[in-house]
């Protein structure tokens, strides 16, 4: 089923520079960009003072300080455990699933860019002043940090996403077929349901209303927005007809992911370990990555496998129907031509 | 659920689709409370007329055990389980009873005198 397991020493060979270039990715890169992170720190360290502000209250004013040490060791720390995390994720020096690849990839630039981009705004917004009290309002710092650690997130997990062997987690349970007479025509559909997903949305909804009301109307704001995507993503439902594979999200009519017939190699029943997806919920992109997993739970989903080489995952109860009717369709339009 | 339609079948298309709702509803396959996919999608994919699926939706909406709100889709009622299993036997004891030649008046007498 796997095609992936070819000769064993090319194989090797590109398992190697695979496990180098995920240690490169997740570690030397982030390291790199956090170097660069501290040079304005380092050139204007005799200008700063020696208690930096860390906190900003709702009108701008510095209310929170740390030493310069204790802010340098705050921010290496919180790369610190990023790295480690990279380097434990990359560890194995077998082929690796793809959502392995690119989460080494997202979470060692992500936080060093993160870090490296608080170090160095705090650094150009506080010099020249003598107390911490008086830093200047410096929201900007924070959203070029958050910017900074997006987009090199985002590169690195387009990296690290071509690092791992696409769908290489788990092997095919079963690729069953059923029987269809030309005569006969069939639509499968089943819907999952997260229930913790359920109650995280509902209590971001809860906790954004409460915190709109209460006292800041913009983080409110901010946590019901949040709530929007996870209740809808909390049910998922599947339709398998003759036209390919649909899943649609909650109550929310956009987006829909549609995988025609004419894309898909094969269709067969897998036990999903979110882990080796990327995580829970949509995770990874046909369009930019080697695969995308909709992940609701650890057990049994479809796994489609693309003619394009890609691996597109689904989780639901009972594949078996799905997949096989999948399987068949698809043996039709061979038979078509 | 499976929605399957056969049209070399000897039984009509929507006999068909009734008979499949009624026994996934019947063992459970689709729960009370639970929303069909809408039937548009659904008979698209099936390659039947909408209509076609509407009335099989509306037969078991009769038998109480689909509920049909404009607009909001089609559930399954909370009671369906039980009732499908007995709307089931039911049209066992009618075809039965045909068979032995009573007719649909006799029938319903029958069934009558029992209540």
């Amino acid at each position: 089923m796997n095609d992936q397991t070819q000769d064993p020493t090319s194989s090797d060979v590109s398992t190697m520079s695979r496990w180098r270039a995920r240690f490169w990715l997740g570690v030397g890169l982030p390291t790199a960009i956090l170097a660069v992170g501290y040079i304005p720190f380092v050139l204007l360290r005799s200008e700063l003072p020696d208690r930096l502000a860390t906190h900003f209250d709702g009108a701008g004013r510095a209310d929170d300080s740390m030493a310069v040490g204790s802010f340098l060791g705050v921010t290496g720390a919180m790369v610190g455990v990023g790295l480690a995390l990279c380097v434990w994720l990359a560890r194995s020096r077998r082929p690796v699933p793809v959502g392995v690849g690119s989460t080494v990839g997202f979470l060692g630039p992500f936080v060093a860019a993160l870090a490296g981009g608080i170090v160095a705004t705090t650094a150009v917004s506080q010099r020249g002043i003598d107390n911490w009290t008086d830093a200047p309002n410096a929201w900007w710092s924070l959203i070029v940090a958050v910017v900074a650690a997006l987009l090199a997130g985002i590169a690195g997990a387009r990296c690290g996403s071509h690092l791992g062997v696409p769908g290489s987690g788990r092997d095919a349970v079963d690729t069953p077929v059923m029987d269809l007479s030309d005569a006969e025509q069939a639509v499968w559909t089943t819907s999952l349901r997260s229930t913790p997903l359920h109650l995280l949305g509902l209590s971001c909804a809860i906790v954004g209303v409460v915190l709109f009301a209460a006292a800041t109307p913009w983080l409110g704001v901010g946590v019901l927005v949040s709530a929007v995507p996870l209740s809808a993503l909390a049910t998922v439902r599947v339709r398998v007809d003759r036209t390919g594979l649909g899943v649609s999200y909650g109550w929310l009519p956009w987006p829909r992911t549609a995988v025609s017939v004419e894309r898909i190699e094969a269709a067969s029943i897998i036990d999903v370990r979110p882990m080796e997806w990327g995580g829970w919920g949509y995770r990874g992109s046909l369009k930019v990555m080697n695969q995308a997993a909709v992940v609701h739970r650890a057990g049994p989903g479809i796994r489609l496998d693309l003619t394009n080489g890609k691996v597109f995952v689904v989780t639901v109860d009972e594949p078996a129907t799905g997949v096989a009717l999948l399987n068949a369709q698809i043996q039709r339009r061979v038979i078509a031509g | 659920m499976l929605w399957k339609v056969d049209t070399a079948s000897k039984h009509s298309i929507h006999d068909q689709l009734a008979g499949q709702l009624r026994h996934a509803i019947a063992e459970g396959r689709l729960a009370p409370g639970e929303k069909l996919a809408p039937a548009r999608e659904l008979a698209d994919g099936l390659d039947v007329n909408v209509h076609t699926l509407l009335r099989a939706f509306k037969t078991l909406r009769d038998e109480g055990l689909l509920e049909v709100r404009r607009g909001r889709g089609t559930t399954v009622t909370g009671h369906a389980p039980r009732q499908a299993q007995f709307v089931d036997r039911a049209r066992e004891l009618v075809a039965e009873a045909r068979q032995a030649g009573l007719t649909d008046q006799e029938i319903r007498l029958t069934v009558e005198a029992q209540l």
